[in-house]
């Protein structure tokens, strides 16, 4: 009797098994009233929240349309790529202007969508510098421009106070007083992702104070950090900074989440700041945070402190599949446009969009001092590395960098790792 | 009565033994602290986890655990992980039994070259594998589906199942078979009814050597499957609670445990016989 159960239950288990094999366990399939989004909002993620009340929103204002959401993290360029090569990618992808999506257009992967802003009358809604960022060299604009950023650098004007400094350094001779009474104080001076993205572009950004535009952008694009003399003293000019004690120890094994730890835990203070950490320094240490740039060498490029603007966060990508639902996506990029869903994204995210006309955002006021402070006159925007270096350069890039955070380290080293990924 | 000094000297631990036991326990410690500080940073947040990596947490609130499986969606991946991985483990075995017990009894050349065909399978390196069957996934219509997937992973684990099973079977003694077919048994009863019940520990083995290879599979599952939460493994979603930008450690090490623990149920199940298999495997083998 037990045995002939067993025999039941396994024969249950096993038809169940074999019969959830062939489909999927959520029932929302595609369908062609069923619009596919593959993105990085995964629930959790900044903005993410937003995004989901806004996708609902689109549902109930179009009845019998529908949103399936697909997700992915670090691996969306990956997965992106191998399902268009199945031609089974997603309508629609939100994704930013980085590493491998700068080929795509170039490859055919995503078409341009210069006639679908013109058709569907957005292109007045759109910034012109951010139009220009996302054109290729051919005339070609690779998406729809959505999401931009600011990177300045914050600073913790309480913890400047409490070693004496009345405001934040302006000057690179401000800069050095600053670090020599912070560090008298015991308090570090600034914190940093020594050994990933957030180093690497601050590195760049601190050899930028001797390096000209046109200069930074053959060098990005193409290497010979070591035979570039404006390279060599930027470098340099970090070297110093960094053994005069600039950074807080062992920044050279530091990612940006200790950074971020560092700072919004008051045990740094100063950092540099993409837009989406601004948004997320507590309201505490907001109340004392000033956004700025970073000083400039007094016989280097620029005469103000220098800072990234960009225009290359998140695009609204259609792709093949996208064109054969055309109304579709023609429907939620118009929606994902429109002034009171943006400025949701701006108020209640920190999001610094690419679309005009929006204002401040009300609910996190640092943000909204950022970006005004990024676009104002008292600073000066240098180039940023990720639109002309390589794609297959780019993670070589981050590994090299944590040599420059390394104490002692030459500025022919530097030059000489930065180089070397460039090779790889 | 008089006790024996002899006993009595074994009985006090020697440099070497006291050396040994430090050993054996800073062993277990490196062993176990990872663990230790995966479970501690489910319940902390980012701040907590850089100032102090290994202390206690302030509370045990199981927020960071929900807000990973609510997030990543770890209910619907857990279940498309133990679809995938409970099938293909019913291939394997489907596939591997009559092949290893087929392989067991014949002696000719011709069974000897299939046998150290299957035993090539462990030279093909993972990544090497990946475009064509990607192509192959592509060209049958089953790329983004689990059901390719499950007829993929069996295919990674035969060799060292049909290398292990048949070194299993060979140890079932001829007599046994012989008096089995004396009594009018053909093939499939033999193998069901005498060989199958012998060879039990061999195939606990394959099945939870499979099992920790299936469930942490990661590069197929991520490329074929693809990113649908509907379809997606346990290896797949994890990672989404992971961002270059920021992310929650806490989360992140909440939604780790998750996928460990039913690594560690199957294990601790199982363990004992897989011991047995590989202990009475060295005697017989």
């Amino acid at each position: 009797m037990k045995r002939r159960l067993a025999v039941v239950v396994a024969t249950a288990a096993a038809t169940v098994l074999v019969a959830s094999c062939a489909g999927p366990l959520d029932p929302k399939t595609d369908d062609p009233r069923t619009l596919v989004v593959h993105s990085r909002f995964s629930a959790g993620t900044q903005g993410a929240d937003v995004y989901a009340s806004v996708v609902k929103q689109f549902e109930r204002e179009n009845p019998g349309l529908h949103i399936k959401n697909l997700y992915s993290g670090d691996d969306i360029f990956n997965t992106f790529e191998t399902s268009r090569l199945a031609d089974k990618e997603s309508d629609v992808l939100m994704v930013n202007l980085y590493d491998k999506s700068f080929s795509w257009t170039g490859l055919g992967a995503t078409p341009p969508v210069n006639r679908y802003l013109k058709n569907w009358g957005l292109t007045g809604r759109v910034q012109p510098a951010a139009l220009k960022a996302w054109t290729d060299g051919k005339g070609r604009l690779r998406a729809f421009p959505w999401m931009g950023f600011t990177w300045p650098v914050l600073v913790n004007t309480d913890l400047l106070r409490k070693a004496g400094v009345s405001h934040p350094p302006r000057t690179m001779d401000d800069l050095m007083d600053t670090v020599r009474a912070l560090k008298a104080k015991k308090i570090p001076p600034m914190t940093i992702g020594g050994n990933d993205w957030s180093g690497q572009k601050f590195l760049m950004q601190v050899m930028q104070g001797y390096l000209r535009p046109e200069v930074a952008r053959r060098v990005f694009s193409e290497g010979g950090y070591c035979a570039e003399p404006q390279a060599m003293k930027g470098l340099e000019l970090f070297a110093r900074l960094r053994d005069a004690g600039l950074f807080v120890k062992g920044a050279q094994g530091l990612g940006a989440d200790q950074m971020n730890a560092d700072y919004f835990e008051q045990r740094a203070a100063m950092m540099p700041a993409l837009s989406s950490t601004i948004a997320a320094v507590p309201p505490a240490v907001a109340e004392h945070t000033e956004a700025t740039g970073f000083p400039s060498p007094a016989d280097g490029t620029y005469g103000k402190p220098t800072l990234y603007n960009g225009m290359t966060s998140t695009g609204i990508w259609v792709t093949p599949n996208g064109t054969k639902k055309l109304g579709l996506s023609e429907k939620f990029v118009k929606f994902m446009y429109r002034k009171d869903i943006v400025q949701k994204f701006i108020d209640r995210s920190g999001y610094v969009m690419n679309l005009r006309g929006q204002g401040p955002s009300s609910q996190l006021p640092l943000v909204g001092r950022s970006v005004g402070v990024s676009h104002s006159d008292d600073v000066s925007e240098v180039v940023m590395p990720d639109s002309y270096v390589p794609a297959a350069v780019s993670t070589p890039l981050n590994r090299a960098t944590s040599i420059a955070y390394t104490p002692g380290t030459s500025a022919g080293a530097m030059c000489k790792a930065l180089d070397t990924a460039y090779r790889s | 009565m008089a006790r024996h000094p002899v006993s009595r000297t074994r009985r006090l631990p020697g440099a070497g033994r006291i050396a040994a036991y430090l050993g054996a326990w800073g062993y277990a410690l490196v062993l176990v602290l990872p663990l230790y500080y995966l479970l501690v940073s489910s319940f902390k947040n980012n701040d907590e986890i850089f100032s102090d990596p290994l202390g206690l947490p302030d509370s045990l609130s199981l927020t960071k655990f929900s807000t990973s499986i609510h997030d990543a969606r770890l209910d619907l991946a857990i279940l498309n992980s133990l679809i995938v991985t409970l099938c293909s483990l019913a291939v394997v075995l489907i596939l591997a039994v009559p092949a290893s017990y087929a392989l067991a009894r014949a002696k000719g050349r011709v069974a000897t070259a299939i046998e150290r065909a299957f035993s090539l399978g462990f030279l093909i390196p993972t990544f090497a594998a990946l475009v064509p069957t990607f192509l192959l996934a592509a060209q049958l219509g089953l790329f983004h589906t689990r059901t390719f997937i499950i007829l993929f992973l069996p295919a990674t684990s035969l060799p060292l199942a049909v290398v292990l099973l048949t070194q299993f079977m060979r140890t079932v003694p001829d007599e046994v078979e012989e008096a089995a077919r004396m009594d009018g048994a053909g093939n499939w009863t033999v193998l069901i009814r005498i060989y199958l019940p012998m060879v039990v520990p061999g195939i606990v083995t394959v099945l939870i050597l499979s099992f920790l290879a299936f469930w942490n599979e990661y590069l197929y599952s991520l490329v074929i499957i693809g990113p649908d939460q509907a379809q997606r493994t346990i290896q797949v979603a994890v990672p989404t609670l992971r961002s270059s930008l920021s992310t929650d450690f806490g989360v992140l090490s909440a939604g780790t445990v998750v996928t460990l623990i039913p690594v560690y149920a199957v294990y601790s199940v199982l363990q004992r016989r897989m011991e047995g298999a590989l202990m009475g495997g060295a005697v017989k083998l």
